[in-house]
């Protein structure tokens, strides 16, 4: 008996009925059965097909994070055989984590829990604005948040890990590198090594943080790999980078009561609209976070070991961006966040002869995903000139199943991603920058509605007066059609993503100023702009309805 | 419930909720290097078997396979009570931290892992939550 059970393991499909649905196609079909040791396909209007073999797959995914579990899961559900492979290479700091990808276990799922254990605590501070009394002095646990975010995550990946059992997708903790186009080769953690073939690969192995090419950055600095679960009260901390990654990391620190710096070497947020990326700069100072702007670090030194859970003494030295001054500073903690690497090198896609951008080192696709190679795809960070988020990742990796698997023809669409930077105050954004809509559209062309605001939640505690911000980009030659959305205010995720169905449609300043807004709100404002730049008309508030 | 002599996991029964707090306790504090697994399910009737059926189906999976997990622990049942007591919702295992939504429920201490439901009744999830020894991946 224990022989079967574990044969049926190593066949990896044991979900009982998998139904096959193939809208697009005039035959509609069927059930699949499902016996104890083989995968059969369930296409009945073709011809059967060979089954495969133990080691061969219709489909194989190199990445378990939000793209490679989409196209997986997808893939499976229509009727395919598919393996998923995952392996996390230990951080210079030695950190690792299970499946789910960054999003789930060092990116977007612990940051948004940190940003709102920062804004609880501020929560907290505007409290007694409204009667509530406590004693005086709040203190912020940072090892209790850590330990249970761990905990959350750790029950994510356990979920992640049952959810592909239900899809019958064979999930294979191995690290896998290309052979040839059809083969790839892995490694288990102890070093047993494997081969697998497939029809079709999808690469998504998403990217690592940066480190600078500097003395100590490996040694001694930290990244967002590592900051969810440091095991040391993080300390006086210096975040190096002006990524929103930096900016949100410095965020919560900050919001947790760390003594935050923040070393920039030139703009903040590139490639975000540049007013926007000086409002979240400006209103995290204005909440205690330092700035350096125009240095960068050239060394990170040890003074004192850290031990016991307390955290080193680090010495950073610094130079200016345009010019010759120095610097150097003390700090238990240093952050880098200064860009992310695909991580292509280490797939040996030469093998497979897969084109990598010469600039980037990322997968070269085209509007469908595809590499040069045919059979050969790629999805998420990894993609050269995609939008670096878990959303698009997730729907690029199951539109590209359906293409593949159920005659579908839809393409994702990169242009109008919505998305959010989760700084203290937070920043949404739909479409293009002033800069990017100018750039395409000609100044002449565009009028830029705005109006700062105040949440009314924030009237009783007389804190970020007239600080929230919003402004719509429109093509005055098409009617003013809205091309750019910025939000800069409480719950900008939420706001944003309500607004992002009126882009869908082509949305113009008519349509928005018809739209009735719901009251009390902050997304209100949305319809209610006026005030255009040219006029050079003061854009902040006065009264709350008028 | 048989216990077999050569099997890894030790199992260990306590019941009602004061004792389940006071065992856990002493168990952790004992077992640091260990595997726990708490199993909630409903008292044994007179025949010997859960008055609740989902329990007596996963019962069966625990037979067959408990006694090949590899790893040395303890198993913990714990009785969560009789029928009414159980479909209280004061019942102190559903406003609890832990919050027991129903039996069986059989979670691995410390790892954030748990089984309910449907899934408890499926053999396949039932080998991955006892033979998944990390979440971790190395």
């Amino acid at each position: 008996m224990l022989q079967s059970l574990r044969s049926l393991r190593s066949c990896c499909s044991t979900s009982s009925v998998l139904l096959n649905f193939n809208p697009s196609s005039s035959s509609t079909k069927t059930t699949a059965t499902n016996t104890q040791l083989n995968y059969t396909t369930t296409n009945t209007t073709m011809a059967p097909i060979t089954p495969k073999g133990p080691n061969e797959y219709d489909f194989i995914v190199v990445g378990g994070g939000s793209g490679g579990l989409a196209a997986s899961k997808e893939a499976a559900r229509l009727g395919k055989k598919v393996a998923l492979f995952d392996y996390v290479k230990p951080s210079p700091k030695g950190t690792t984590w299970g499946i789910g990808g960054t999003c789930v276990n060092v990116g977007c799922i612990p940051k948004k829990l940190m940003h709102q254990g920062a804004l609880l605590g501020q929560a907290l501070e505007d409290a007694r604005h409204f009667g509530w009394e406590f004693p005086e002095e709040k203190s912020h646990n940072w090892g209790f948040m850590v330990q249970v975010i761990s905990d959350y995550i750790k029950s994510l990946n356990w979920g992640y890990r049952v959810a592909l059992r239900d899809s019958g997708v064979a999930y294979l903790n191995e690290f896998a590198e290309f052979i040839d186009k059809n083969t790839i080769k892995t490694f288990d953690k102890k070093g047993t090594e494997k081969t697998y073939v497939a029809d079709t690969i999808l690469i998504a192995v998403g990217g690592r943080p940066k480190y600078p090419n500097i003395p100590g950055a490996r040694e001694f600095g930290v990244t967002s790999d590592d900051i969810f679960t440091l095991p040391y009260h993080p300390g006086k901390t210096l975040c190096i980078g002006a990524s929103y990654i930096a900016l949100e990391t410095a965020g919560f620190l900050a919001g947790t009561g760390i003594e935050t710096t923040v070393m920039v070497r030139s703009i903040l947020l590139r490639g975000f609209d540049n007013q926007l990326a000086e409002m979240v700069g400006e209103h995290m100072q204005e909440h205690g976070v330092r700035f350096l702007r125009g240095w960068v670090p050239t060394s990170v030194k040890l003074i004192e070991e850290g031990k016991d859970g307390i955290a080193p003494r680090l010495l950073v030295t610094a130079k200016q961006s345009d010019g010759d001054q120095t610097w150097e500073e003390e700090f238990n903690t240093v952050v880098f966040a200064i860009g992310r690497d695909p991580c292509t090198p280490d797939l040996k896609l030469e093998n497979a002869g897969v084109q990598l951008s010469p600039t980037t080192g990322k997968v070269i696709t085209d509007d469908a995903d595809k590499t040069n190679v045919g059979n050969i795809y790629c999805v998420g960070d990894t993609a050269e000139n995609r939008p670096e988020l878990t959303p698009v990742a997730i729907l690029a990796g199951r539109l590209l199943a359906r293409r593949l698997y159920a005659g579908r023809k839809t393409l994702t669409d990169y242009d109008l991603v919505p998305t959010t930077v989760f700084t203290p105050m937070e920043y949404g954004c739909i479409g293009l920058s002033e800069e990017k809509a100018i750039a395409k559209y000609g100044k002449d062309n565009i009028e830029v509605y705005h109006s700062h605001f105040q949440a009314l939640e924030h009237a009783l505690p007389k804190r970020d007066q007239n600080r929230c911000y919003a402004k719509l980009l429109c093509v005055k030659s098409e009617k003013e059609r809205v091309v750019g959305l910025h939000y800069f205010g409480p719950n900008a995720g939420e706001v944003t993503q309500g607004f992002t169905m009126g882009f869908k449609f082509g949305a113009t300043k008519e349509d928005f100023d018809e739209l009735i807004g719901v009251h009390p709100t902050t997304a209100r404002n949305m319809t209610e702009l006026e005030i255009t730049k040219s006029s050079g008309a003061n854009p902040m508030k006065k009264g709350c309805c008028g | 419930m048989s216990c077999n002599a050569v099997q890894n996991l030790k199992e260990e029964w306590v019941e009602g909720y004061e004792n389940f707090q006071v065992k856990i306790k002493e168990l952790v504090e004992e077992n640091s290097q260990r595997r726990i697994f708490v199993y909630f399910w409903g008292n044994a009737r007179d025949d010997g078997k859960s008055w609740c059926p989902d329990c007596r189906v996963f019962d069966e999976l625990l037979a067959k396979i408990v006694p090949a997990v590899k790893s040395p622990g303890i198993l913990l049942r714990v009785d969560v009570g009789i029928k009414e007591d159980w479909r209280t919702p004061m019942n102190p295992f559903r406003t609890d931290e832990l919050k027991i939504t129903s039996i069986p429920t059989i979670v691995e201490w410390g790892t954030g892992k748990r089984l309910f439901d449907s899934d408890a009744a499926n053999q396949s999830k039932v080998e991955l939550f006892f033979n998944n020894t990390s979440l971790v991946n190395l």
